[in-house]
């Protein structure tokens, strides 16, 4: 039977990162209301960092989150070097893309295995899934395992780490430490190639819509640290014109703010959006890989994110074994960065999608503003579309399927809410 | 041992827990003093977030020693001990997060997998406060010199021995 009328409220939403809640509505077999509900605190990060010093946010905003602390130090380094007219290039580079490559496998892979699978495969968690699918378990946590100790050679430790800086690293591992990971990479890659095509193998809901996909787009490489801000609508703009296109607003259900491109509306942000504007860009195995498994350059069935986020974890492998390859130590491993007042803009690409970061430094060094767009905040309209448009289409599913289906919906995005709630948006009233 | 034969791993010490969260440190801190003490003869890892990967971390036939903070309603720095594989542990998370699992969720992975250790035994340490980027507590700390003692003793002297877990629990 079809629906009429639904309530859903569930109070708190399971394997994601953060607090939240989902509430949906159907009167008259009307979707009447939809919402994300994130009553996670806000935790003012950007007021932290005025009155600190401009070397200090890459440590400091790498607290936002825990699983990608790497996004935010990226993000900070970027926009504080061209505020200071730095631009860091060669061995350095290498090593920024290597540690990006370390939190994707790892970020990625407790994603697809532990939060997302078991939505496919009908069960609670992923320690459920343990005891019927072992090896397939085993293999997960061994890549999991791959993506820390990448972080943690090159970042010191696996979980925010303390060896990145302004212009570089405080310290460049040997080319044997970075030995040491290669036969773990390469066996990685060929867990990866099986976990792709277990998760192709899964039955995927149906739900399609003609998403606006916002990600970087460099002209070499598939992006992590630098490139153009651009979608396949049309957007190609620099990191500095970003806040023109795209607003925050305020909603009365969400402690975290959203975000809209300025006259287009919500926008995708994450894998699937990198994947569209880069498969170009994607090595010839992904590609033929990603063929294999019934995916062609657009994906826009986000329940299919989970195969992607699998072919990025592939790539990041490849991209990983590729700098290990031609590793030589730099005679430094960093460049001087030095104090100068003036305005600085980034974009990289965290794991869940594009990180924005602007910082308005003065004369003495010290931060006078900061602004932090993460993904999760960006893509909050587009999980609400989604789950409207499901929950529309799907009025025949059993209910308690429907609202399975409908966190589901959620989960499609890997949610970092507690990195979606670190904004402060203060506004004075005249009286 | 015949040739060839893969010569047994050396005892792993894992201290849990985060360096900026007060007594958290505490495990981190044992870790440190054990590897300190030991060199090369122990392996020594720190665990500062999730440990979903702990599974893949030890060995069938390894010697394990795992030291973390603990909230028992104990004085602080009271040292409890727990024969992981005998006794199991209580598989509930004080995690808000779902992106990472703790220690008890960890084991029970490893026992579904068929990937413990021959031997597993956790320190807990009773802690005191958990704020931001505040020292381990004295009372705290001062269990540390003993503890890291026990330790050292442990895996020096029965280091790959068979009976091991109960030798180590019956020392300590």
């Amino acid at each position: 039977m079809t629906h009429k009328n639904v309530d859903f409220h569930v109070p708190v939403l399971a394997r994601v990162e953060g607090e939240g809640a989902m509430h949906v509505k159907v009167a008259d077999g009307e979707v009447t209301d939809v919402r994300l509900e994130i009553y996670e605190p806000p935790r003012f990060f950007e007021a932290f960092l005025r009155g600190r010093d401009y070397t200090e946010p890459v440590d400091i905003t790498a607290r936002i989150c825990g699983i990608c602390p790497v996004a935010y130090q990226m993000s900070s380094v970027h926009a504080i070097e061209r505020l200071c007219g730095v631009t860091v290039a060669g061995t350095i580079r290498d090593l920024r893309r290597l540690l990006y490559c370390g939190e994707w496998i790892e970020s990625h892979v407790l994603h697809v295995g532990f939060l997302h699978a078991p939505d496919f495969l009908g069960y609670h968690s992923g320690i459920a899934i343990a005891a019927d699918h072992p090896r397939m378990v085993e293999s997960i946590l061994t890549l999991k395992k791959t993506g820390n100790d990448v972080v943690e050679l090159l970042g010191g430790r696996p979980i925010h780490p303390v060896n990145v800086r302004l212009g570089g690293f405080y310290r460049a591992p040997s080319r044997h430490e970075f030995e040491a990971l290669r036969t773990p990479l390469e066996e990685a890659r060929e867990i990866c190639i099986d976990l792709i095509r277990w998760t192709a193998g899964f039955d995927f809901p149906e739900l399609s819509q003609d998403y606006e996909f916002v990600s970087l787009r460099h002209p070499d490489e598939y992006p992590f640290n630098e490139g153009r801000i651009v979608s396949n609508k049309g957007l190609d703009i620099d990191a500095s014109e970003f806040e023109q296109f795209s607003v925050e607003e305020h909603v009365s259900h969400s402690t975290s703010l959203h975000s809209r491109l300025v006259e287009r509306g919500w926008y995708h942000v994450g894998p699937l959006a990198r994947y569209a504007n880069n498969f170009d860009l994607l090595t010839t195995d992904v590609q033929d890989l990603a063929a294999e498994v019934g995916l062609g350059p657009v994906v826009t069935n986000p329940f299919k994110s989970i195969v992607v986020r699998g072919l990025e974890t592939l790539y990041a492998i490849d991209e990983a074994l590729r700098i290990i390859d031609t590793y030589t130590p730099p005679d430094e491993p960093f460049v001087a960065v030095p104090a100068r007042a003036g305005v600085g803009w980034a974009a990289t690409e965290a794991p869940r999608g594009l990180l924005y970061h602007r910082y308005e430094v003065d004369d003495d060094g010290k931060i006078l503003a900061a602004q932090i767009i993460p993904p999760t905040a960006q893509n909050q309209p587009t999980i609400e579309s989604d789950l409207r448009q499901f929950v529309g289409d799907n009025l025949h599913l059993e209910l308690d399927d429907l609202e399975l289906k409908c966190e589901q919906t959620i989960r499609n995005y890997d949610p970092c809410i507690s990195c979606s709630t670190h904004f402060l948006k203060l506004t004075v009233e005249d009286t | 041992m015949a040739t060839g034969e893969r010569p047994p791993p050396r005892p792993l010490v894992i201290g849990v827990g985060n360096r900026d969260r007060g007594d958290d440190g505490v495990g981190p801190l044992v870790a440190d003093a054990v590897r300190g003490r030991c060199g090369g003869s122990v392996l020594v890892h720190v665990a500062e977030g999730d440990l979903s990967d702990l599974p893949m971390r030890w060995e069938p036939d390894q010697d394990v020693i795992v030291v973390d903070a603990t909230v028992g309603g104990r004085s602080p720095g009271e040292v409890s001990v727990i024969d992981a594989l005998a006794d199991g542990l209580r598989l509930e998370s004080g995690l808000l997060s779902s992106h990472g699992i703790g220690l008890a969720e960890a084991v029970e992975l490893g026992r579904i997998l068929g990937r413990l250790p021959r031997s597993l035994v956790i320190f807990g340490v009773e802690a005191k406060r958990f704020e931001h980027f505040e020292p381990v507590a004295d009372e705290v700390a001062s269990a540390v010199p003993d503890l890291v003692e026990r330790i050292v003793a442990l895996v020096g002297k029965a280091a790959h021995a068979s009976g091991h877990q109960r030798e180590l629990l019956d020392r300590s």
